[in-house]
């Protein structure tokens, strides 16, 4: 009997900037033989939007406003970060109960948005009872948003010296019955990602990354950590009042869509970890402070988003609209890295591959 | 300051003192991070800074253009290479045009030494119309290839790109009007613009497409 020898194929297939199977508006230009992807080339720039240049039109008080606005997921980290960049230039001091209030937000936030983005993993490979699971347990800590800070994404937490907030006791409280209906919820999903045949078969050894070219791209937050590599600014280069928390840098050695997945389940468990030392001691103190003079020269700061990293640069004259605002995601590293996470990747991992950086088109792009 | 932070601060500080370069300034912030600022001369000491930097194991953070003052056309441009070395942030400061003549200077690539220079200096080609040496995949990160390199550094209001200018001119004629003053420029604009007389014609109805049967 005569069997036929199949030749693979090459050929180009376009994916996006808006398809279905994409969470973020990307072009990608795969070059493919079969059904194994041989190169990406990646086009941006459909979401850009000139908010560098506009920053510096606007007053510094107007930009907390603004840079609230670059990224729904990690909407809080932007102004946290601007005001801390802000704040080291004029050395603005921030009151103890501040800085516990901002890690509060900040802990909520990475929270919800690790959630979301371990739930979208379910919602790609078909598992559409585990997605409505993860989304129903990130609504919890929706509700807690929108209960302290009266919106479920944009916080306004944050001024330039402080805070915009404080919780009472009926919102501790509050906030403590939401956190124990988390934490058991999300033992259970951790359970089910680390276990379940289907998570297992679909994610692990895709998406593969190794330790040398995160550290080749810069890479950071827990696409960093996910293949072993030990960068988390909270713990790294600590601010606020983080160097005086107990909670632990999650990594996890597989390097892969698995282990992506595990360090924002499990980080998510240290971020409980966090509030809740802060709700039980919320030191007293002012909520903020003056705004003084803000004079001419330049700072940087940086803080630990959901997806990593976050790094702000001011560059002032002495007016009161900065002369240069610069900020960069973690997402900027992690969609270069791409090419390396999709080589020889079958053509139905792709949109899991892109999901695993926990991607941000309107933070990256500006 | 921790040993490790000891360390790595003694090493870049013995390291840079052992370089041409102009020494390195050092400042701290409220919770303790370490900043070290170094500013160059010229472009042209950029490969030796990063080759430096990168025996150091720094990482490369961002980078970032800029315009030493607001004017749209300000020539005198800067770049800003922010790095990270264990928990200390470093800034290396280069002014990118001749301090005589004011034209712009080329800037050498540091992607040999930071692969992930690759997507911020492709930023900054397009977006300050930066020129940069030896670039290897130079082509547009978000602009479209048919806008100028540069046109972000140019603020075109709104009210300009949507001709919110018109809208504006003719409200500002017709209170004027209301007021009872025009001004002789405004005059011709005011004056009815004359249509050429077309004749009147009497149409007639039009008749039906089928034919009535009786």
């Amino acid at each position: 009997m005569e069997t036929k020898q199949h030749e693979t194929k090459s050929f180009s297939l376009p994916l996006g900037p808006i398809h279905v199977a994409l969470e973020e508006p990307m072009y990608f230009k795969l070059e493919l033989e079969g059904e194994r992807v041989k190169h990406v080339d990646i086009t941006s720039g459909h979401v850009h939007r000139g908010m560098e240049l506009l920053a510096t039109k606007r007053n510094f008080f107007q930009n907390v406003v603004l840079t609230e606005r670059v990224c729904s997921l990690c909407s809080n980290s932007h102004p946290l970060t601007y005001c801390l960049a802000v704040e080291n230039l004029a050395g603005i001091q921030v009151s103890p109960k501040a800085q516990a209030l901002r890690v509060l937000a900040e802990e909520i936030k990475r929270t919800a948005s690790h959630l979301f983005n371990v739930a979208i993993l379910a919602h790609i490979i078909g598992y559409k009872s585990l997605f409505m699971h993860v989304m129903e347990v990130r609504e919890i800590m929706q509700d807690v948003k929108e209960t302290v800070y009266g919106n479920r994404m944009d916080l306004a937490a944050n001024c330039i010296g402080g805070v915009k907030y404080s919780v009472n006791l009926e919102l501790i409280e509050f906030i403590e019955k939401s956190l124990v209906r988390t934490e058991k919820h999300i033992k259970e999903i951790i359970d089910i990602y680390a276990t379940d045949k289907m998570i297992l078969r679909r994610t692990t050894n895709v998406g593969r990354i190794s330790a040398e070219d995160v550290i080749k791209y810069g890479l950071v937050g827990p696409v960093a950590r996910g293949s072993n590599v030990r960068i988390d600014t909270r713990k790294t280069a600590p601010y606020l009042i983080y160097d005086q928390l107990d909670f632990d840098m999650i990594t996890e050695t597989g390097c892969d869509v698995h282990s992506r997945a595990m360090v924002r389940l499990r980080e998510t468990l240290e971020s409980i970890k966090i509030i809740k030392q802060i709700i039980r001691n919320i030191p007293e103190g002012e909520l903020n402070t003056l705004l003084p003079h803000i004079p001419a020269g330049e700072a940087m700061a940086r803080s630990e988003a959901p997806r990593g990293e976050l790094f702000y640069y001011v560059r002032t004259d002495g007016t009161d609209m900065p002369l240069r605002l610069k900020w960069r995601v973690p997402s900027y590293m992690n969609w270069d890295a791409l090419e390396v996470m999709m080589k020889d990747c079958e053509v139905a991992d792709v949109s899991l591959i892109v999901n695993s950086i926990d991607p941000c088109v309107s933070c990256t792009e500006r | 300051m921790s040993q490790t932070r000891n360390n790595v601060f003694d090493e870049i500080k013995n390291t840079f003192a052992q370089t041409d370069f102009p020494p390195l300034t050092w400042t701290t912030n409220n919770y303790n991070n370490l900043y070290a600022w170094l500013k160059l001369e010229n472009p042209s000491q950029l490969t030796e800074a990063a080759k430096i930097l990168q025996s150091l194991q720094a990482r490369l953070c961002t980078i970032t253009a800029y315009t030493e003052d607001r004017s749209n056309a300000a020539k005198q441009k800067a770049i800003a290479y922010h790095f990270a070395i264990h928990d200390i942030l470093f800034c290396v400061t280069v002014q990118i045009y001749d301090k005589e003549t004011l034209e712009p200077l080329a800037v050498p690539s540091i992607t040999p030494y930071f692969r992930n220079a690759d997507w911020n200096e492709r930023e900054f080609m397009e977006m300050y119309n930066i020129k940069i040496i030896d670039h290897p995949n130079p082509k547009r990160l978000f602009l479209d290839e048919r806008l100028d390199a540069g046109i972000m550094t140019q603020l075109i209001p709104f009210s300009s790109m949507v001709h919110g200018t018109g809208s504006r001119n003719l409200w500002e004629q017709v209170m004027l009007e209301k007021m009872g003053y025009v001004p002789e420029s405004y005059k011709a604009a005011l004056q009815e613009p004359e249509f050429t007389k077309v004749e009147e014609t009497k149409k007639e109805a039009p008749k039906p497409q089928t034919e009535e049967k009786e």
